[in-house]
């Protein structure tokens, strides 16, 4: 394979997953009580099925091609009202977005004949064949909405009329109207055409690659699907009118409207001139509206002229010329090296201050404000909306909710919240656990609901705000909520506690982050083995966040996890020991204090006296086993971690500062204690503390040095 | 690739393109007829346009030819086609801009060598 074609394939390999995403998102709205006989959305998810069947076969992947072409045949006959969507045919429909995912997998990995799929593959084809065949063809638009029979339903060989006015950039884009009526001349026979020559531009103005062509024909046979195929391609960018040939005046001057919208100089003399228009025809038609955008209809007919975008620059591009993909492995190079920019920047800042260069000093501080913009500029780029993610757990509701007999409704709030892609990525796993916790234990059965006095359907719901810096991202659900019996009690059972007397609810819910605790009474194959909550608490924490719960018996459960925006940079505070520097993450900050003389609890090391509150502490000396003498007054940097305050004995403050993260790589990935480093301005090196584990190193430490003496 | 020759004869100035007429061809192309046909001496009351050595053809070439002839019209010079034109005359019919009358705007000659 050339490079250019591999080029090609990755590309598709993106663009093919995210248009089956499209298409099983439009499928669930349907599912969802959407309009059935919503033409938009019917034609959005034909249309993504055509482009990916289209570039398959451009690049290859032959197998895809195959499938997704029957896919495409059903929604077809969808859209041109030969069938409806059902319950079953969205469910092998959905299923046939799965497999594209599998057939593009096998692409990435080599395979695009789908060899190791063709079973599954004639197995869905199969299930797609029987509903096509259960369904006879329903009953044509026309006949059911008589106001539109104008475009629709047209019984083979009665001809009609065709306006087409072509989008400005079709021949730069590889499309050829010559072609598209070539196509069209073998389906129908064509008994007149008109090209509106005045509207091309003289030799001396014209762009001879845009495309000026307006055409209007007349054919004496054939219907509007021979119209809707031969004009397929053309549909983001052209505007096309088709009416039949005994239309009357009223459907004709409507079906006019869109067109008057391209052609603000009035109608082409040609066509007036040809007779394939009648003036009156179009001065009947209503004035275009101001954004000129053309009406929406039901009729298969209308929708090629509804849903193509007028070719005049005053309009809105298409969303994809906004936007420039672009490798995620760019960007993070691209943030790399900006990090690395702001670490080079904060070195010549210390130099310049050293200096004592006053027009020195003022410059670097301005370009250091500069470097600070292009930093935020950066990571800005690699923020992407929440939505994504949430929407991908529609199906996982649909699914799971269907598995276990519940009537599920998923309910998306802000969605449009932006956190770093790399976040994005790793928070897919805990939210998933946590979705399907929700379902699975949360949210009751419908009957059990209904004595509950509950609306039969629950309510599952993803939200995501931002808040001071960080990032909220909540499940939540309306189902019956964590039990505080049975949580004890098995609390109890494993030993975990004594008893929980006294214990307030929070306390309690936080049990069910315990390493392999689980009250659920049945094994499922979604939840209940006892792995997840834990594992989901660690999966937040190690990426510097915090997860916490709130449940109400009989109302609900509320998941929160906290997060930070960026995985690159940190707020941190600055200690030192000896000539080390280490870093605090900010948020676990809670005060810094000089260590009082009389704060040591006498005989008990590990604890100071915090104005009357036992403080347990670590001493980064002794952690680090940093030779030297201690300072004579050391100070506590108080943090907290979830609900447990821990001083750091340290010997110096040196404040706030944002640092430019380097995460631990090769050797050092494994540390525990430290999360990543930093390059000081100075070029000394500045441990990134893990506070969370550091404690809990020194936990089992301290309890292991216990055990041992007390063998001893 | 195309290439246009021209030769004037008395007030009539012929022009012969040869070879394809594309979208790849057009911006060229373009620029060559201006060369050739702007400003043409007062005496040029015709252009005499000759496509038969026109092979590949697309939209965007008779739309080409299109403006072309509503340029020389403007100037008042007859736009005329001089011979067959199998290539151009398939493209143009499919879009309409082509007649018993003319094609692509330039007036067909007659039998006789007379515009028709």
């Amino acid at each position: 394979m050339s490079i250019d074609m591999q080029v090609a394939v990755n590309a598709f390999l993106v663009e093919g997953r995210e248009l089956a995403h499209e298409l099983e998102d439009g499928l669930l709205q349907l599912e969802q009580g959407h309009d059935p006989q919503d033409r938009d959305l019917i034609n959005a998810m034909f249309r993504a099925a055509h482009t990916i069947k289209g570039s398959a076969g451009i690049v290859g992947i032959d197998s895809l091609t195959r499938f997704t072409h029957n896919v495409e045949s059903l929604l077809d006959r969808v859209r041109s009202g030969e069938m409806s969507l059902g319950g079953d045919t969205i469910t092998r429909l959905l299923n046939c977005c799965d497999h594209i995912n599998s057939l593009l997998d096998l692409a990435e990995n080599g395979d695009m004949q789908g060899q190791g799929l063709l079973a599954r593959s004639q197995e869905l084809l199969d299930g797609l064949q029987a509903s096509m065949g259960d369904q006879a063809p329903a009953p044509r638009q026309v006949e059911k909405v008589p106001s539109q029979a104008v475009q629709a339903g047209l019984p083979a060989g009665q001809g009609f009329r065709v306006w087409a006015v072509f989008g400005k950039d079709c021949l730069r884009d590889g499309m050829d109207p010559a072609s598209a009526i070539c196509y069209l001349s073998e389906k129908v026979v064509i008994r007149r055409r008109s090209l509106a020559t005045s509207r091309i531009p003289d030799l001396t103005r014209i762009d001879p690659e845009d495309c000026w062509i307006a055409l209007a024909i007349e054919a004496e046979t054939g219907d509007v699907s021979d119209v809707r195929d031969a004009f397929e391609f053309f549909r983001e960018a052209t505007v096309v009118s088709v009416a039949r040939l005994d239309a009357s005046e009223a459907e004709i001057r409507a079906l006019l409207e869109p067109l008057k919208a391209v052609l603000p100089d009035g109608p082409p003399a040609a066509w007036l001139d040809s007779g394939l228009l009648r003036a009156e025809d179009w001065r009947g038609a209503p004035e275009p509206t101001k954004a000129a955008t053309p009406t929406k209809s039901d009729s298969p007919a209308a929708q090629l002229a509804s849903t193509k975008q007028p070719g005049s620059a005053t309009h809105a591009a298409p969303a994809a010329a906004r936007f420039v993909r672009v490798p995620a492995d760019r960007l993070d190079e691209l943030i790399v090296q900006v990090g690395e920019l702001v670490i080079a920047s904060a070195g010549v800042d210390v130099l310049a201050r050293e200096t004592r260069h006053i027009r020195l000093q003022e410059a670097v501080g301005a370009l250091m404000q500069l470097i600070d913009g292009i930093q935020s500029g950066a990571l800005q780029l690699r923020m992407v909306p929440i939505g994504e993610t949430f929407s991908r757990f529609q199906r996982v509701v649909r699914d799971v909710s269907q598995e276990l007999g519940k009537k599920i409704q998923l309910d998306i709030v802000g969605g449009d919240t932006e956190l770093d892609k790399a976040m994005v990525e790793r928070i897919g796993d805990p939210l998933m656990h946590l979705v399907r916790n929700a379902m699975d234990h949360g949210l009751e059965p419908p009957q059990e609901r209904v004595a509950a006095g509950k609306p039969e359907q629950g309510t599952l719901r993803l939200r995501a705000f931002h808040d001071s810096g960080s990032v909220v991202v909540e499940v939540s659900d309306d189902g019956r909520g964590l039990s505080r019996e049975r949580i004890v009690a098995k609390a109890v059972e494993r030993g975990l506690i004594p008893n929980a007397d006294g214990w307030p609810d929070q306390d309690v819910w936080q049990l069910i982050f315990e390493p392999g605790f689980s009250t659920a009474e049945q094994v499922t194959n979604l939840s209940g083995r006892g792995v997840g909550m834990d594992v989901v608490k660690r999966s937040i924490e190690s990426l510097r966040g915090t997860i916490t719960l709130n449940s109400s018996p009989g109302h609900g459960t509320l998941m929160q996890m906290r997060l930070p925006l960026t995985l690159a940079i940190l707020d941190g505070f600055m200690v030192g020991v000896g000539a080390a520097r280490f870093i605090v993450p900010l948020d676990m900050v809670v005060e810094c204090i000089e260590l009082p003389a009389d704060a040591m609890i006498p005989d008990q090391a590990q604890y100071l006296n915090l104005r009357g509150e036992v403080l347990p502490y670590i001493c980064l000396r002794e952690v680090f086993a940093i030779e030297g003498v201690r300072s004579r007054r050391p100070s506590v940097v108080v943090t907290r971690c979830g609900d447990l305050k821990t001083g750091v004995l340290v010997d110096n403050l040196h404040g706030e500062i944002q640092t430019v993260i380097k995460p631990m790589t090769g050797i050092f990935r494994h540390l525990r204690g430290i999360s990543g480093t930093s390059i000081l301005g100075s070029g000394d090196i500045a441990l990134i503390l893990d506070i969370h584990h550091m404690v809990q190193t020194t936990v089992e430490r301290t309890a292991r040095q216990a055990q041992t003496s007390a063998s001893t | 690739m195309s290439q246009l020759h021209t030769q004037q004869d008395g007030h009539c100035l012929n022009v012969r393109i040869e070879g394809s007429l594309t979208i790849a061809d057009v911006t060229p192309l373009r620029v060559a007829m201006l060369a050739a046909l702007n400003a043409p001496p007062q005496t040029v009351q015709e252009v005499r346009l000759d496509l038969q050595g026109v092979g590949e053809v697309d939209s965007a070439g008779v739309q080409l030819l299109a403006s072309a002839a509503q340029w020389l019209r403007d100037l008042h010079v007859r736009p005329v086609l001089e011979g067959p034109a199998p290539g151009v005359e398939q493209v143009a019919r499919a879009i309409g801009a082509s007649d018993a009358g003319q094609c692509c705007g330039f007036q067909r000659v007659s039998e006789q060598g007379d515009p028709s």
